[in-house]
Order: C-alpha cells, then structure tokens, then sequence
C-alpha cells in the first residue's frame, strides 16, 4: 500500500523520534528524510507535522512546564536552580505559578492537559493523584541505586505508593522556628524563652513596655490561612506528642476533641495577647505571611517574635540584603509545652511529581533529583534539601546550618498536619483559622463545622 | 358555478401557499440549524446534565433527593452565601442604574459632556480581575500607627480617623466589593440612559418649564415615565450580570470573611472540595434566580414586537 519500504519506514520512524527528543535539529532531519527517498515537499510537511520546533506549549518535547505555587523570591530561586539545566540540554523550563495549585491542577487533569511537572505543598494530594493513575511513577527512569545513596528511605518511603516511588522531595522545611532580632534582644535585656510559660511571660514583658511583641500574618490569596494551620500544627506537636499528632490528620479522633480544642486555645493566646499584635485581628488577616515577617527587622522595630518556617530566611535576607545571619536575624527552635515531646519539629516538603512520560520530564526530574541541582539553591538560602549529599558547608550561613542540623536531628519530626489532610480538609481547616482568628470566641462552632467536613472529606478520598 | 370555479382555485392556492410556508421554513432550518444544534450541545444540555446531577451526591453515584438543597438552606455559611447575592443583587443594580442616570441626567447639561462621560466609562474597558486587583491595593490596611500604603486608608488618617480593614470587617467589606463593581458598570447604564434621554423632546420639557414646573419635577414626573422602557431594559440586563458576579471577589478576599456569593461558591464546590452535587445544586438556585428575569425580558420583547 505505501510507497515506500518497510525498511524506509522504520528509518522514518527513527528519524523522527530523534528529531521529537531533540537529538537532531530540523536541517538534519530534512536531510535524513531526503536521503531516505521522500521528496523535498513531503519532507517539509513531515517535519511540520512531527514537531521537534521552539513552541512554548507543554507537550512540545523542548520544554518542561511545571506548575508550583512560588513567586516572588522562591520562585527566582527556582529559576536560578534550573537555569543550568536549560544550559546543558536545551529544554527550557516554564514555570508556571498559582496560589491556587488544587484547582488548576485539578482542572488540567480533567482537561487532559496536565502540567508535565507539578510541585506539590502537599504530600497527601501526592497520594490521591498517583491513586488515581494520575502520575508517572518515577523508579521507571530514575537511577534508584542514586537515589538510595542520596535519601534516607523514610523520604523514599513517604514519595511512594504502593510500593513504587511517585514523588521527588525537593524543598524541606523546618516549621520549627520562632524568629527575632538577636541585637534588640541583647539591647533590651531579653532572654530566649525555652518553654511555653518563658514565652508567654516575654510577650508581656514586652507588652508591658508599651511594646507589640508579635508580628502575624495570614494572608495568602486563595490559601490564606496556613500559617495560623502551621501554629496550630507545631502547637499539637509539642501539647498532644505524635501519636495522637496521627490520629488527629487521619481524623481517627474528631476535630472537637480536647486535646485540639487546647491546641486552638492555646494559638488564641498570642492571637488575642493583650498588646500582643498591632491591630489584631484585622491585621493579621489583612498581612501577608512574607509582609509580617519584615517586622521584628525594620528600624525601628515593629514586633519582636514571629514564628513561621525556615524558609523565612529568605524573605528576610531579600528585604533586608544588608542584614548578617545569626548576629542580626536568627531563630530560636519552638518553645516547649509537654517536656515528654521535647524536640518535636513539624515540617514540610515540597514533593515533585511527573504527570506526562516524555523524556525532557525524565531528565528534568532527574537533574532536580541530584545534589548539585540543590545546593544552587541552598547556597541562595530559604531552602532546606533532604539529599544526603548536599554537605552542611554548602549552606550559605549558620542559621540555614542551625535550621537543617535541627531538622535531621529531630527527636519527633512530622509533615504539616494541614498538609497531610485531604485537599478538602485542608482548604477547610485553613478558612476556619480566619474565623478563629477574627472569632475567638467561636472555637466550639468552629470545630464542629470542621468536624462535619470531615467527615465528608475523609470518606470520600 | 362562480362559486366552485373560486372554491377550486382556492384550494389551489392554500396548498401552494402551504408548499410555499414549507419550504421558506426549511430553508430557514438550514439557516439557524447550526446554531440550535450549538446551542443545544453546549447550553441545554449541560443544564439538564446540572439540574440531573444536583440530585446527585458528590462524585454522582448515589440518588440523594433534595439533601443537597436542604444542606444549602441549612448551612450557616451557605445561607450566608445566599445572602450575599441577594445584597449584590439589591444594591449592585439599584446603585449602577441610579447612579448611571444621575450621571446622564447632569451631564446632559453641561459643555465638557463627552469628557465626563468618557472618564465613567472608562472603567468598563478592563477586566473584573485587574479592576479587584487595582481596588485591592486602594482598600490596603495596615495597623494604626504604620504607613497606610492603601489610598483610601492614607486619607482618611489624613482626616483623622483611624484606619478601616475594608475588606476584612464583615460589616463593611460586602458594600466595598459593591462599590468596585458600581465603579465599573455605571459607565453602562449611563451611556444607555444617556441615548434614551437624548429622545425625550425637548419641547415637551420647555413646556413644563412654561408651565412652572421645577426641574425636580420635572425629572419625575416627565423623564423618568418616558424612559422606563429603557431603564427597564437597563435594569434587567444589570440583574443578570451582577447575579453571576464571580472575578471581583476571588481576587479581592477570595471568599473569607462572609463575602461569599454563590458562582464563587460552587467553583470551590467543585475544584477544591470536589462536591460535584452540592456544587450543582447551587448552579440551579442560580439558574432559577435568572428564570424571571428572562421571563420578564421575553414579555417585553414581545410587547415591543406585537407594537411593530
């Protein structure tokens, strides 16, 4: 039927698999197809058809689109990180940015249009997407002889799914950190609380000077809410200590038990602090996350503590590029509540996950999965790498060293309870932290609503 | 035998004017058959498909009745969400079309006319998000005290008063999100009322004045019945948008604080919750709430055209 050989057409077939994976550029194609006996038109519309071109759409095999929710200063420390990889192999990365990751994805999934990469916030929705057949399972291409050497295998073990690994652990942080100013703290005769009782009694030291200890912020677009979520989070950690700590995110236990009833009191305390926080409430739901941090550092300054991740440092470090690491910010690690759970560190990840099989995906997942990839990172600060490769040297200053000692050295370490929750849960337990925190006094309400989402939530993931 | 040579051609020609109708109707089904069959592909059908599976539960598995419907008019946070929209509904149209005829009204009579009606109008050549985006950065607050780097929040510090947190104070933040969607579409309701009042003639208004009437008066008791028509038309085609008001909100407080509306609502239903019933259920109250207004605009369609 066709006028060419089956020999001739296995050539074609070669050819124009070396032309998608970008091996052979066009003029090499033209020619490889010419000399194989199509005519100069049917070459050219060959080559048309089947692509190989600079077209920034994702499944163009020349680029990798990834979808993430930085911006700002994380997402120009991505760049940064990728920018080599484009170098050496030609495959641009697109990063493409929403504070509203579940949605889109969702939508694209549906739509048959998947991001090739997606960088998830939340292990769980790892979980149910590779569930679901949603995901390219990684060990099919990785060198999983490199990737053992490179991770513990608690890593592997929380990125796989029934036994095959679905998800990179990129970005780890430590949620464990209460930041301040250690000048003014020399200047003012402040001690580093230990336990809960120093910290409460600092904070109205401080109030009682005329001073706002706290600075708090919550604003994030369609996520806001998840740092009071990280508060309430580290607070169970420490109060309740880590198997109730599971319970709690696999709602084996309801949301209106005591224990987290204690745990939303215990928040409410800073929250409602008298003197605490200038303009609380509104201004801790008008600020955002990154905005609030700037405040123990300005000149003079506007608050004295503020708890928030590692990644912290890198807000600070771009606001303020004239400022020192340990001598002019620094962090203390959480305070303790429960001395049985001292040292319990909540953390977060973020996890990256292949949606297409093509192979610019294959190699760009494996570039993110090395150590040269992030350290390029971790030198710029703000990112913590669970790559056992990446020496503690190459963290550019000792607070980032102190944070990621801290986190490998945790006596109890666990994710983020929000983000282990399903995506509905979580969404929910975010908004009811911006109730709480304009209505304190509705806590009761609160978590039962909360309580009837999950129930929802749970059964239906 | 007049009578049958007329019964016969009569005859003749009531089947050839039944042929004739016949086959001007099927050129016109070929005519308009392409847009029915899009029409029914991409509107009916997906609204029988939503009103079928609001009775659905969330992944539409399982025959729930109307416990969708009751959980939407049980549920604090959605009955709120309903009250949002009839707040929107109220205030949005009342506000646009008052305003957009004040605006008419008093630029008629003034020289640098096209000048101000260019400056309302304006407005309505952006998007909903850059308008939710730009009025974000106006209703910025920042504790008493700090820099006000939000406009409305430095003058009114400059005025003495203290900072408002616009869109985070339930009790204030819904008219602030009105306020936006008023700053945009009143340019439309003022360029439509303009052309109508331009029609009222002039010399039925200088009678009145003869006559002794105030200009007051005159607006209501002249203008106004003369261009009810068109502030009818006006006032029905602002239901219909402010009632699918989506961009302004998600960008600007994305739902929190009690300024949910009900097209907000359901997106989160769907994308983020998954509640494919429940997201449904809250299309069709929608659906039902444009239902009278459709019926109101057909009549009058057909008012106009039995008039012609």
């Amino acid at each position: 039927m066709f006028p060419y050989s089956k020999l001739q057409r296995q050539q074609l077939d070669d050819l124009v698999m070396k032309l998608q994976e970008g091996r052979i550029g066009r003029r090499e194609f033209l020619r490889g197809a010419l000399t194989i006996g199509l005519s100069a038109s049917a070459a050219g519309a060959l080559l048309e058809a089947c692509g190989g071109g600079s077209s920034p759409t994702s499944s163009s095999p020349g680029s990798v689109d990834v979808l993430n929710v930085w911006g700002g200063e994380e997402l120009a420390s991505f760049e940064a990180m990728v920018a080599p990889f484009t170098q050496k192999t030609g495959i641009k990365v697109n990063a493409e940015s929403t504070r509203d990751l579940t949605a889109v994805l969702t939508t694209r999934i549906r739509g048959n249009n998947p991001p090739d990469v997606a960088i998830l916030p939340n292990p769980a929705e790892m979980q149910q997407l590779a569930s679901q057949g949603h995901l390219v399972p990684l060990d099919s291409f990785l060198d999983m002889s490199q990737i053992r050497r490179d991770y513990a295998s608690a890593w592997i073990d929380l990125g796989s799914y029934n036994g095959r690994l679905y998800a990179l652990f990129t970005k780890a942080a430590n949620k464990g950190t209460v930041w301040y100013n250690p000048k003014q703290f020399q200047s003012n005769g402040y001690p580093i609380p230990a336990t809960w009782s120093d910290l409460i009694a600092l904070s109205n030291k401080i109030a009682s000077s005329g001073k706002y200890p706290w600075s708090m912020g919550v604003s994030s677009g369609a996520a806001s809410g998840w740092p009071a979520a990280d508060w309430i989070a580290e607070i169970y950690l420490n109060q309740s200590g880590p198997d109730m700590y599971d319970k709690w995110y696999t709602h084996k236990i309801p949301w209106t038990d005591p224990s987290i009833k204690s745990a939303f009191q215990m928040f409410g305390e800073i929250v409602s602090g008298k003197h605490y926080i200038n303009g609380a409430p509104q201004s801790i739901l008008a600020t955002g996350f990154q905005e609030a941090s700037y405040a123990p550092f300005t000149n003079p300054p506007q608050a004295y503590l503020y708890y928030l991740g590692d990644f912290t440092a890198g807000f600070i470090t771009s606001q303020f590029p004239s400022l020192k690491p340990g001598t002019d910010f620094n962090f203390f690690p959480f305070p303790t509540i429960n001395p049985q759970y001292q040292g319990a560190v909540t953390g977060g990840a973020d996890v990256a996950v292949a949606l297409r099989d093509t192979s610019a995906v294959h190699q760009f997942i494996a570039y993110l999965a090395t150590a040269q990839a992030q350290e390029i990172w971790v030198k710029r600060g703000g990112f913590t790498s669970v790559n056992k490769s990446v020496p503690l040297s190459a963290y550019p200053d000792p607070v980032a060293q102190a944070s990621a000692k801290m986190l490998t050295n945790a006596t109890i370490f666990r994710f983020g309870a929000d983000d282990l929750m399903p995506p509905a849960m979580e969404n929910a337990f975010w908004k009811a932290m911006l109730t709480f925190i304009s209505n304190p006094g509705q806590l009761d309400s609160i978590l039962s609503s909360l309580e009837s989402t999950a129930q929802q939530a749970y059964s239906s993931s | 035998m007049a009578l049958t040579v007329t019964k016969r051609s009569s005859v003749a020609s009531w089947s050839s004017r039944v042929r004739a109708r016949w086959r001007d109707a099927s050129v016109a089904w070929i005519w308009i058959g392409p847009a029915v069959l899009l029409v029914a592909a991409f509107l009916f059908y997906p609204m029988i498909n939503t009103i079928w599976s609001s009775f659905f539960n969330a992944d539409t598995t399982r025959f729930v009745g109307v416990a969708n419907y009751r959980q939407i008019f049980t549920n604090a946070s959605m009955l709120e969400v309903l009250r949002n929209n009839l707040l929107w509904l109220v205030l949005g149209t009342a506000a646009t079309v008052i305003f957009g005829l004040l605006i008419a009204v008093l630029a008629d009579r003034v020289r640098i006319e096209s000048i101000v009606k260019a400056a309302i109008f304006i407005p309505m050549a952006i998007s909903f998000v850059s308008a939710g985006v730009i009025w974000k950065f106006v209703y910025q607050y920042a504790p008493p005290g700090q820099t006000q780097i939000g406009l409305l929040n430095a003058i009114i510090t400059r005025l003495g008063f203290p900072p408002q947190p616009w869109l985070i104070n339930p009790a204030i933040n819904n008219f602030a999100l009105i306020a936006v969607y008023v700053w945009m579409w009143t340019g439309f309701c003022m360029v439509i009322l303009s052309a109508a009042l331009k029609s009222v003639p002039e010399e039925i208004l200088e009678a009145a004045r003869v006559d002794g009437a105030g200009e007051i008066s005159i607006f209501f008791r002249i203008i106004v019945p003369m261009i009810s028509p068109t502030i009818a038309v006006v006032a029905t085609t602002m239901v219909i948008n402010v009632l699918k008001i989506f961009d302004i909100i998600y960008v600007m407080t994305g739902g929190d604080f009690g300024t949910n509306v009900v097209a907000l609502e359901y997106y989160q239903q769907l994308f983020t919750y998954n509640d494919f019933g429940l997201a449904s259920a809250f299309a069709v109250l929608l659906l039902l709430a444009i239902v009278p207004v459709m019926i109101v605009n057909i009549r009058r369609f057909r008012v106009q055209e039995a008039r012609r």
